[in-house]
């Protein structure tokens, strides 16, 4: 029992690590737009593509 | 390339919407233009990932951008970003992801443009540039593509925020929930037991006071507007749970610690109104869009020059110039000796009219004809419209009043009487244990499903209209559908296309495709609505030789010479003055006698034999029957309001079958009558600004996204794409969010029975509170998801 003085506050240091990431993920916009950023990926393959047989 | 001989439905090369133009890939002129360019600059994968389901016909874009070349725009709206320019651009007919990659390849293969990003769900572009970019030609060409470019909109309040709060509640009530299993499994005190005890104390202070602050503050402002809702048991059990819990915790008791049920609670009650929220924004995000339309600039005599001027600025006795399709801004009276002139936004009426100099033009006309000249009698912001305007905006903020919810007030007075009851049972064992279970009651009565129901079925229903490409303002129409009883159509733009079409012809020549080049080849140059029909209807597979020799009678016709041949294209009583013979002239109005009445004639007269007589009419928009149909069947009572003429109100309402039919009403008639009825039991489709007084009047306020800037103002739900047909599926929706919230009350009602009688016996604790909050708010979403899907039917066909 005596590594819970250890490993409680570990668990809420790491969960603490993602709250501060999400945070950041938050500020910065990142789930402004959900929609077009993983259409686009497709998008720019294609096109590359197209270029190279040609 | 197919066969033209036959009337066939064909698809839209670029909308693939079904039309039956015999020579044309496409539905209209729009989509033709937007086809051709993606074609031409080699962007057809466009093509092959949008999602078909929502594209729209592109149409023809009224905007002018000649703002975006103006000193006033350089001045105020582009900065300076390192050493590049930036500006900030709102674009609406974005209907998919593949949309954003389309525009963002157009807009950075322009040139000077050196980067772009784009946001799909507010439609934000920013643009980095050099200094000499030409960014109206820029927004043409978006234009061109359906894309209508616009400036800044009303800021919208943003859900950033709610995400970071939910995100954060989340992670706390894990943690809490993590902190509290030593209890579940029987650890009671010790050092150990104190350590969990208060660490989760300290984890739920960021919960209470940061995530669910607002929770507490709207409790309290519906307190203070004597509007009770749902909030006020949601604030008053996470207060009792938490005064309970510390005090609990300081005397010692850690099996009745109820923080991680707090944390779940004001989990799921973030995420409910998350979603609701995200999908009323997405639809508002539209709306404003829509509203952000370029500052119209206008030609205004100043000192003896003529200087462009945003409309605003324009005073009384100012003279202004209007081109040809240009809007005027502000009342006036005309100053060119004839003015040909689209009412149609203005009184609703279909034909263009032709004024005289010195008549009254009020401001939202379109001019149809030559350039004219007017003198400004009125200030911007005191134009007829302006004034009707101020009247529509109290309308619609008393339609959008904060109410009570008689529900939260019954539950409020329940709960009460519970926990009353409690603190009478236990009483005589002790006052502490009375008073505890009093609030375990409020504790585990937390109406956390009940909360969630509404926001939950909207959210449902708010999908399947963005689905459908209907935007809601607001979720709290879907209550507003249940009390309609009368549908109001205003007729033109709504029943109607507004623009003339050609419905019949009979043509006296063996070339018709010859006679019909002929006639758009005379016609070329010139701008009048029913020369834009014969160019949209007309699709001859050959070209003609330039026309020579033109004369146009303002009013009646015009003629001129083609490959050696003399033709006149005129309404038949302006034949006489062409000087046609009055043989010729007879034979025409014989000819006219066979087509349909009611409508606009033109005729061709070749080498003074008569060729063709054409009859025009504002088609009725192909939807229209069975949306009529579909709403009688419902049980609506049907209504047409016009500014038009009685007769061709009663003409095209006729046709649709409705019986109620008002013709010549002013903007302030049409007000007047809905105000005559019960206001909250119509729905009132319009599309012109002089729908607006009716449309802020009515209970439900519909358009579509090509309506005036003043009905999309005070619409509750805007169609894309024009097509009004879906109103059908509304009320289907209204239904099925009154059956889901109906099925959830019921089961949180039952949940709240078992809880609260547990409560009530003292058998209840943490554990079982924190095993019922999430299994009610779960099962209520099943049961919701459920409702939709089992009638998805209804509004699928």
């Amino acid at each position: 029992m005596g590594i819970l003085i250890f490993l409680a506050p570990l668990a809420l240091l790491l969960s603490g690590f993602g709250v501060v990431s999400y945070i950041w993920a938050c500020k910065n916009r990142q789930f402004d737009d959900l929609d077009a950023p993983p259409t686009k990926i497709l998008f720019e393959d294609e096109i590359r593509k197209n270029n190279h047989e040609c | 390339m197919t066969a033209a001989t036959s009337v066939t439905t064909k698809i839209c090369k670029h909308c693939e919407t079904p039309h039956t133009f015999e020579m044309s890939e496409f539905c209209c002129s729009g989509c033709e233009t937007a086809w051709h360019v993606i074609r031409g600059r080699g962007l057809e994968e466009y093509y092959r990932f949008r999602d078909m389901k929502k594209a729209a016909p592109v149409g023809l874009s009224q905007t002018s951008f000649s703002y975006l070349a103006s000193e006033d725009y350089r001045s105020r709206h582009v900065h300076e970003a390192e050493d590049k320019l930036q500006c900030e651009w709102y674009l609406s007919g974005l209907h998919c992801p593949a949309c954003v990659w389309l525009v963002e390849k157009v807009t950075d293969a322009h040139e000077g443009v050196s980067n772009s990003e784009l946001t799909f769900s507010d439609g934000r572009l920013v643009l980095f540039f050099e200094e000499a970019t030409d960014l109206k030609l820029l927004a043409e060409n978006l234009a061109d593509l359906g894309y209508v470019a616009g400036l800044q909109p009303e800021r919208a309040g943003s859900t950033n925020k709610e995400l970071l709060k939910l995100g954060i509640a989340g992670a706390i009530a894990a943690n809490i929930m993590l902190m509290s299993m030593p209890f579940y499994s029987g650890l009671s005190q010790g050092w150990y037991a104190w350590l969990f005890g208060w660490v989760s104390f300290a984890l739920t202070l960021p919960l209470l006071f940061y995530c669910g602050r607002d929770f507490f503050t709207r409790a309290r402002m519906g307190l203070i507007h004597k509007a009770v809702d749902l909030d006020l048991p949601i604030a008053l059990g996470l207060a009792s749970a938490f005064a309970l819990s510390t005090f609990n915790l300081i005397s010692g008791d850690l099996h009745h610690i109820y923080f991680d049920s707090m944390g779940m609670l004001v989990f799921f009650l973030l995420v409910g109104r998350y979603i609701q929220r995200s999908g009323i924004n997405r639809a508002l995000a539209e709306g404003r869009r829509l509203l952000a339309k370029m500052p119209q600039l206008v030609e205004v005599s100043r000192n003896g020059k003529w200087t462009p001027l945003p409309a605003e600025e324009v005073v009384p006795g100012d003279l202004l110039q209007l081109r040809s399709g240009d809007i005027l801004p502000v009342d006036g009276i005309l100053n060119s000796e004839e003015a040909v002139l689209n009412l149609h936004v203005v009184s609703g009426e279909s034909k263009p009219i032709t004024l005289e100099k010195g008549k009254a033009i009020l401001s939202g006309s379109v001019n149809m004809g030559a350039q004219i000249e007017i003198t400004a009698t009125a200030p911007f912001n005191d134009t007829q419209f302006a004034r009707l305007e101020q009247i529509a905006r109290q309308l619609s903020e008393r339609k959008q009043d904060p109410r009570g919810n008689r529900l939260a007030l019954t539950f409020m007075a329940g709960i009460s009487t519970f926990a009353l009851l409690g603190v009478a049972l236990w009483w005589s064992t002790s006052p502490l244990q009375a008073f505890s279970v009093a609030l375990t009651i409020f504790i585990v009565a937390c109406p956390c499903a009940l909360a969630l129901a509404s926001p939950t079925a909207q959210a449902f229903a708010l999908r399947e209209t963005s689905r459908l490409g209907i935007w809601v303002k607001s979720a709290d129409i879907f209550r507003r559908l249940l009390d309609i009883r009368q549908v109001i159509f205003d007729k033109t733009g709504i029943l109607t296309s507004g623009q003339p079409t050609i419905v019949a012809k009979q043509i006296f020549v063996e070339n018709q495709h010859w006679l019909e080049a002929a006639i758009l080849e005379l016609e070329s140059g010139t701008r009048h609505p029913i020369v834009e029909a014969f160019r949209k209807d007309l699709h001859p597979r050959l070209k003609t030789g330039p026309a020579s020799g033109s004369k146009v009678l303002p009013g009646s016709g015009l003629s001129g010479n083609i490959e050696g041949r003399h033709l006149i294209v005129s309404s038949p009583k302006g034949l006489a003055l062409f000087g046609v013979e009055l043989k010729t002239q007879e034979a025409i109005e014989t000819a006219c006698e066979t087509l349909p009445t009611g409508s606009t004639l033109i005729c061709a007269v070749l080498d003074g034999q008569p060729a063709a007589v054409f009859a025009l009419q504002d088609k009725i928009r192909p939807e229209a029957a069975t949306l009529t149909a579909r709403l009688t069947q419902q049980g609506y009572e049907l209504t047409v309001l016009s500014g038009d003429h009685q007769s061709t109100v009663d003409q095209v309402g006729g046709q649709l079958g409705i019986t109620q039919r008002r013709g010549n009403m002013l903007p302030e008639a049409k007000l007047q009558y809905l105000r005559d009825l019960r206001p909250e039991e119509t729905l009132m489709a319009g599309d012109g600004l002089n729908d607006m007084g009716a449309l802020a009047a009515s209970g439900v306020a519909v358009t579509h996204d090509e309506a005036s800037h003043a009905a999309i103002k005070f619409a509750d739900v805007i169609f894309q794409g024009r097509d009004m047909g879906r109103l059908a599926v509304l009320p289907h929706l209204a239904c099925a969010v009154r059956g889901a919230v109906r099925y959830s009350i019921a089961l949180s009602l039952a949940y709240n029975a078992v809880a609260v009688s547990l409560a009530l016996t003292g058998l209840i604790g943490p554990l079982i509170a924190a095993v019922l909050m999430p299994v009610s708010s779960l099962s209520m979403i099943a049961m919701t998801a459920w409702t939709f899907r089992r009638r998805r039917l209804l509004w699928e066909s």
